[in-house]
């Protein structure tokens, strides 16, 4: 079996958001549209205090809460694990982005011109991956990882099979691969080096998984 | 960023769904006891009428309206596919109980099938107002919604503001309907407006000293954003107002109370029950939470209805009071 998994390390992540514009330019995401994002805190109090920086998408859950509500099973579970949403199914009942203690979902309202001027041609070729009224999120890139296996690539260690934001990480604080591999890399951060998954105890168990921040807030860090 | 998916329009919906059950049940009721035509009459109106216009606030809110046959192939996980089942059932159901009341059918003079139809929309209308309840009961990653005393609330608050919703015009022209039923009615609303209090007041002392999200969400309503619609317009509006006009109401028998203290109580526990609604669903959602890397991340959002939502919610409000005028109107005071 296969389940893929990401492995974001928060001692490594330098909060450049490069991931984040490698994911909208790989997914065409349109103006206001997002699967990816920063989370950006200030912990602690002067003059202990520090920086939070976490990227954070959709988790890829194993038991995912948005599969057992959707109305349609638009959402839905692949084989590899990843969670996707199948666009012509959706009804946009938005039942999902409630239920998702991530907040890694997204109402497509309709989709708007960067410019004052109207759709660019790079927009017009967006759009046709995208459509107004439906659910979106992160989806591991699984088009790229199903074009690379189709061609023999392995995900996680050869670059046409990974995710963009993954590849994109000036800083390597991502790691993808199988989880079901003990030989991958991300087994090894899971097993060994402790990266865990944020909110496990509502039982969503998570595919992707965070190595905490070095020091705790009260010593500070910078 | 917390993102806010369900606002005005579902608020709306949910609040419909439950007055309609609740008038459905109370009209089918007096019709399986024989006792009030009239009243049995308006409750099948009323519930047909709100499920209908819910139905429509529930369809505006969709990406994808057209689709929506899709929920009722898909029977299993969601209990929104169960609930759609239960909520169309109800409202074809209510139609066609209604249509029994008006004389150009050929089927409205058999009695037995009337009250048959009644037994099971009665059925169905219950079905209706807890499933509102359960729809966000459901949402484990929620702590304001999931919580087991958010179904039961939610089915007291349909059946006290469908029991508004039949009295608000029968107030209006008591002689109409029989002073009796009327004060029976009333009496029942108020137990179950004290019933409510006494749900949300549980709910919010247990989750005021919860983890430190469900704790979040309930500051929300006391302290926060929502504050003010919880306090005056579910608390104050919706709660003791309408217990004070009962209550005063009572009070004065002897001396007849002026119709509009009766209309104002009424109409005062349909605002607290779309208040309720809809505080409930900004509340549950309000919070962005970060927990279990050995930090917390917690970010608070409002939900903020936009113009095409106040636009839209506005006209189908419309669009049920003049239908609900226009049904008064036939329909009592023949």
């Amino acid at each position: 079996m296969t389940r893929y998994a990401m492995v974001i390390d928060l001692t490594r992540c330098i909060g450049c958001t490069a991931c984040i514009a490698a994911c909208k330019m790989k997914n065409g995401l349109p103006k206001g549209v997002q699967w990816n994002n920063m989370v950006y805190d200030e912990q602690g109090t002067y003059p202990n205090v520090r920086r939070l920086l976490m990227p954070k998408a959709c988790q890829q859950c194993a038991d995912p809460p948005c599969v057992k509500v959707c109305p349609t099973g638009a959402s839905h579970k692949r084989a590899d694990g990843i969670v996707l949403v199948d666009y012509s199914k959706c009804i946009g009942c938005k039942y999902c982005i409630a239920v998702c203690p991530y907040d890694a979902r997204q109402f497509i309202p309709g989709l708007q011109p960067y410019y004052q001027s109207g759709l660019t041609p790079l927009e017009l070729t967006w759009q046709a991956q995208h459509q107004t009224g439906v659910v979106e999120k992160c989806t591991f890139c699984a088009d790229k990882i199903d074009a690379g296996v189709a061609q023999g690539l392995k995900p996680g260690v050869d670059r046409d099979a990974t995710p963009s934001c993954v590849i994109t990480c000036p800083t390597s604080a991502r790691i993808f691969g199988d989880l079901d591999d003990p030989k991958s890399a991300v087994s090894a951060f899971v097993n060994n080096r402790h990266a865990i998954p944020i909110l496990p105890e509502l039982g969503t168990n998570p595919s992707t998984f965070y190595i905490p921040p070095s020091r705790p807030a009260s010593k500070g860090v910078f | 960023m917390a993102i806010l998916p369900w606002g005005l329009m579902i608020a709306s919906y949910l609040f419909l769904g439950g007055a309609a059950g609740g008038a459905f049940l109370v009209g089918g009721l007096l019709d399986l006891q024989g006792k009030n035509s009239k009243l049995s009459k308006w409750g099948g109106y009323v519930g047909a009428l709100a499920i209908v216009v819910g139905l429509g606030f529930l369809l505006l809110d969709l990406g994808h309206p057209e689709r929506a046959f899709l929920a009722f192939v898909n029977v299993g996980s969601s209990v929104m596919t169960w609930g759609t089942w239960i909520i169309s059932a109800f409202a074809v159901v209510a139609v066609a109980y209604i249509s029994f009341y008006f004389g150009m059918f050929p089927w409205s003079k058999l009695v037995r099938a009337r009250k048959a139809l009644a037994a099971v929309g009665m059925v169905l209308a219950f079905a209706t107002m807890y499933y509102t309840g359960i729809l966000v009961g459901v949402a484990e990653s929620r702590p304001l919604w999931s919580q087991a005393a958010i179904p039961v609330l939610f089915t007291i608050s349909g059946a006290s503001a469908g029991i508004a919703m039949l009295l608000m015009p029968s107030a209006l022209s008591k002689k109409e309907v029989g002073d009796e039923e009327v004060h029976g009615l009333e009496r029942t609303d108020a137990l179950l407006i004290g019933a409510e209090v006494f749900v949300i007041a549980s709910i919010v002392f247990v989750l005021a000293n919860s983890t430190s999200a469900a704790a979040l969400s309930v500051q929300t309503l006391l302290t926060g954003d929502l504050s003010l619609l919880f306090w005056a317009g579910l608390v104050g509006v919706g709660l003791a107002l309408p217990l004070l006009l009962y209550a005063g109401t009572w009070t004065f028998r002897k001396h007849k109370a002026p119709t509009w203290v009766a209309f104002l109580a009424s109409f005062s526990v349909l605002v607290g029950g779309l208040t309720l609604r809809y505080v409930v669903l900004g509340a549950g959602q309000s919070y962005e939470m970060t927990q279990g890397l050995g930090f917390t991340v917690a970010g608070i959002a409002i939900y903020v209805p936009t113009m095409t939502e106040i636009t839209l919610a506005a006209g189908l409000f419309l669009v049920f009071a003049v239908a609900y005028a226009l049904g008064a109107r036939m329909l009592l005071r023949k």
